[in-house]
């Protein structure tokens, strides 16, 4: 009688544990943030001795007028002007894959994908040999056919090439939440429109519009979020440009050109910076209940009926066109010359002096191997840790009636809300704070990226519910105890979409530049840092050499995130 | 009012090339509540969405009242939101980010020229007052069950008067006992404002209490078209008579003496047909309940009686339903009053009323 009596400790202990992991890897530095932002003087650590709590640093840095001149609006039209180009270009790439007659819509599909896997600092310098004011490609063959003289007439480094380049860069993130929201839209919308004696022009503009808005709106508030955070195209293109944004700041106070690191001051400017990533989240919640009570998003995907384009295919095909020659082909181009010749103009008598030479160089240096090792690691054990406390939060979520689950389930989704230099500054004043040597090695990346975890729980989440609670009912009833139900029940159900989060997080792993840099020492350094290092010491030939392997380990992603990750996005 | 003649359609897809629909003809009657019957995948839905203008025949013509709507032959087709249709759909398409009213208001409002608003407020009204939807005007169309969906569906189908009312399954996605509610009013609201209507479904207690006229189909063609009780009672095609009732199919082979004499295969038993047969030929037999008695008591002079013994018998409250082994593995299902003696292993006696439309000359067919 007593053993049944007794809890299955198991089911306790195990979904408690990646609950305080969750905390550990969320709430512990973001607390740490707060708390810093309130100690001074500035260039201390918050427990370092000598600090006191003071509101210098909020004063400090609300006071600059720094803040009111350049900052604030530097950022506005950064992320007006990025969203408003990415949603233009993410749903009409959408609605003409999803809805219209195109042809190759797979080989497109990819195209479009691509620059979701390959880090940004490969599209930027790409981007930069293209469109650079004097030597870019784009540049040359313009002043070459119209007779201009240089430099330009395009330059990357102005707030337009920013845009243009963010633009390109956050298309295939959005691009592949509307194709999901196009295709869980019921047709018979649509013919019902048509059967009540409107024409298509007018059923799309009263109908699939309206019907499909919040499932648009969405993405769309959630790439709001994700430019506000941008680091990595604000460091390379809009620092030469003088444009000043949000998260660049914060990396400016830590790393200033001359003194000491301003921690206070830095976390200081975090957090409105994290209350608007918060205000965004809950607008992106209302939208997606919205979504859902106008079941556009069942998770049941529809068949499409394809609409013609007709002499609309032009248009269609051009704006494919050259999003894939700016976003895929040209960058892969010149990366690849660069790599082989650098600086020398893209001509056919240049090619003769091709060399690897650059190759050489690069794969010579030990720092190579050790980043290319780094990355991997890095990302494995992000990957591992973030599924696995996905998978417990997901439990918790989906299957426990504890309390303080609605909290986890908050903890979890506000995760995207932060910004990865919050991140790395909050884990950086922690493990400086407590110094038992964490700091400087592979291992505050891994503690620092593995923060995101709200994918990989809603992923489990979705899993689990698809697992009837029968099916674990039934191993209790046959004598199986929590812990070996879930090892040999559910873990093996639930492996399709727990192989699904992993990939994806691994694959942002690869691509981690911001987290990396912030709390970069030699040791732990990665390739997107190495790369940037690479160019920065004005090497474009093995910083092109270096872009390019990054680009072909890449590659094969494509195929495992449009077999794993994609057709699981695109059923939730 | 409606007439379809030598319709096909074909769906060409990556596993390769479907016809579903292989040249049909039918006619709907002004005023007539038509039926497209048959089982899933049999093309009716298909000819509903070509009537629609949903889908693209690729031959034959479509007339509604005067109007050629689509012939392809010479290159017509009036797209669907230019034909005088008004549609349910299976899953109701209640569009979730328009209300009760501005549901049903919606074919007015994209009318042109325009409809007066006043005339709008009017016939919307007056359409969700013929589905007693009268007090849900300004409910989010969000918060609505299925059956209100479905009243909602039906009164901006008929809102702007259409000439011909199409519906496609209308009543498959309500429970069994709603739909049995929504099925007698449905039929009153047809018959009360007294629009033609073409309607799909599968099953055919559906189709015999709404339908004037019934079109079986199975595998792209009309196996058989008439009344429901022409089709009922003399069905044309073994199909057509499976598919009718719960109905026991047999296979037999004509005596070699002829006479219309049948042996039941797997039997000893003789059954005796008015029909011409030759001796050999291979016969089905499809004996609907009601054409058949059981008894205990043996009558050894009567025509068509076979013996045989209990082998099961399934309680269902009222009624049972009795399965009467007559050898080898042929049984025949008898339903026989609840409160009756039987008892498992009896022995019994079947006879069987008549045999009239009940044979049919060749095998039964596997699709049955």
């Amino acid at each position: 009688m007593n053993s049944l009596a007794k809890v299955d400790i198991g089911q306790r202990v195990v979904p408690l544990i990646g609950a305080l992991v969750a905390v550990f890897l969320i709430a512990v530095p973001v607390g740490m943030l707060f708390y810093s932002a309130f100690r001074g003087p500035a260039d201390y650590l918050p427990f370092e001795p000598g600090a006191q709590f003071t509101f210098d640093n909020l004063i400090q840095i609300f006071n600059d007028p720094v803040l009111y001149t350049r900052i604030l609006p530097d950022t506005l039209i950064f992320v007006c002007g990025t969203v408003a180009l990415t949603t233009f270009l993410a749903f009409t790439f959408a609605w003409l894959i999803e809805r219209s007659d195109i042809k190759a819509s797979d080989v497109w599909f990819s195209l479009i994908l691509f620059p979701l896997l390959v880090p940004i600092p490969v599209l930027a310098i790409a981007w930069i040999f293209l469109l650079g004011p004097n030597a870019g490609w784009i540049n040359l063959a313009i002043q070459s056919i119209f007779g201009f003289e240089g430099p330009g007439p395009l330059n990357v480094f102005s707030m337009t090439g920013l845009i243009v380049c963010q633009s390109l860069a956050s298309t295939p993130f959005v691009f592949l939440l509307m194709t999901a929201t196009l295709r869980s839209m019921n047709p018979q919308m649509e013919e019902a429109s048509g059967a009540s004696g409107a024409s298509p022009f007018k059923t799309f503009r009263k109908i699939t519009l309206p019907v499909l808005l919040p499932g648009i709106l969405a993405p769309v508030i959630l790439v709001t979020l994700i430019t506000l955070e941008q680091f990595e195209l604000p460091l390379i293109i809009g620092l030469p440009a003088r444009i000043n944004v949000f998260a660049y700041r914060i990396f400016n106070e830590l790393n200033p050109a001359s003194g000491l690191p301003n921690y206070g001051g830095a976390a200081a400017i975090s957090i409105p910076f994290l209350f608007l990533g918060m205000l965004a989240l809950v607008l992106y919640n209302m939208a997606i209940r919205r979504a859902d009570k106008f079941a556009v998003v069942t998770g049941k995907a529809y068949r499409q009926k394809q609409i013609a384009l007709g002499r609309w295919k032009y248009a269609a095909y051009a704006l494919l066109g050259v999003y894939s020659a700016l976003a895929v082909i040209l960058p892969a181009l010149v990366l690849m010359w660069t790599s082989l010749l650098g600086y020398a103009a893209p001509t056919l008598d240049n090619l003769a002096n091709a060399s690897l030479a650059a190759y050489r160089d690069v794969m010579g240096n030990a720092v190579f191997w050790k980043a290319v090792f780094n990355t991997l690691v890095v990302a494995f054990f992000t990957a591992l840790i973030s599924t696995t406390v996905g998978a417990l939060l997901g439990w918790i979520i989906a299957r426990s009636n504890w309390w303080g689950r609605k909290g986890i389930d908050f903890l979890s989704f506000m995760s995207t809300g932060i910004p990865s230099v919050i991140v790395a500054l909050s884990v950086m004043i922690l493990w400086l704070s407590v110094p038992i040597g964490i700091y400087g090695t592979i291992w505050i990346l891994i503690l620092a990226a593995s923060y995101r975890i709200a994918a990989t729980t809603r992923i489990a989440r979705a899993g689990l519910m698809q697992i009837h609670s029968e099916l674990e009912e039934a191993s209790a009833a046959s004598g199986g105890k929590w812990l070996s139900t879930q090892l040999r029940i559910v873990v093996p159900l639930l492996l399709p979409a727990l192989m699904s989060g992993f990939i994806l997080i691994f694959i942002i792993g690869t691509r981690e530049f911001t987290i990396p840099l912030v709390l970069h020492s030699p040791d732990n350094i990665v390739l997107p840092v190495l790369l940037w290092q690479l160019f920065q010491n004005g090497q474009p030939a093995p910083s092109a050499a270096l872009a390019t392997f990054i680009m072909f380990m890449v590659f094969p992603m494509i195929f495992l995130a449009r077999r794993y990750i994609i057709p699981r996005q695109s059923a939730e | 009012m409606l007439v379809v003649s030598g319709l096909t359609k074909t769906f060409n897809s990556p596993e390769g090339r479907n016809t579903v629909i292989k040249g049909i003809d039918f006619e709907v009657k002004e005023g007539d509540c038509y039926a497209l019957l048959g089982p899933s995948g049999c093309g009716k839905t298909t000819t509903l969405r070509c009537v629609a203008g949903l889908e693209h025949a690729d031959s034959g013509v479509i007339r509604i009242g005067d109007q050629v709507v689509s012939d392809p032959a010479s290159g017509i087709f009036v797209p669907v939101h230019q034909r005088p249709i008004g549609m349910v759909f299976q899953s109701y398409a209640i569009w979730p980010h328009l209300d009760v009213f501005e549901n049903i208001a919606y074919p007015l409002r994209v009318q042109r020229p325009r409809v007066a608003k006043a005339e709008i407020e009017e016939r919307v009204m007056a359409a969700l007052r013929l589905v007693n939807m009268q007090d849900y005007v300004r409910r989010a169309s969000t918060r609505l069950s299925g059956g209100q969906q479905q009243r909602v569906a039906l009164a901006r189908a008929i809102v702007r008067n259409p000439t011909l009312l199409l519906l496609d399954e209308p009543l498959s996605n309500l429970d069994a006992r709603l739909r049995d509610t929504m099925r007698k009013e449905l039929g009153d609201l047809i018959a009360r404002i007294g629009i033609t209507a073409l309607f799909v479904t599968h099953d055919q207690a559906e189709a015999f209490s709404l339908a004037h006229r019934i079109a079986v189909m199975n595998q792209g063609v009309i196996v058989q078209e008439g009344t429901p009780r022409e089709i009922y009672r003399t069905p044309t095609d073994p199909f057509v008579a499976f598919f009718m009732g719960s109905a026991n199919v047999m296979s037999g082979q004509a005596a070699p003496a002829g006479a219309g004499q049948i042996t039941l295969t797997g039997t000893n038993h003789y059954l005796h047909a008015d029909i011409a047969l030759e001796p050999g030929e291979s016969v089905s037999i499809v004996l609907r309940p009601e054409q058949l008695t059981l008894s205990r008591d043996a009558a050894p002079a009567a025509r068509n009686v076979l013996e045989g013994h209990i082998a099961r018998l399934t309680y269902q409250g009222g009624s049972m339903e009795c399965d009467v082994h007559l050898g080898g593995d042929v049984n025949l299902r008898v339903p026989i009053p609840g409160d009756l003696d039987f008892e498992k292993g009896m022995p019994v006696w079947v006879s069987i009323q008549s045999l009239e439309g009940s044979v049919f000359r060749g095998k039964a067919s596997p699709a049955t």
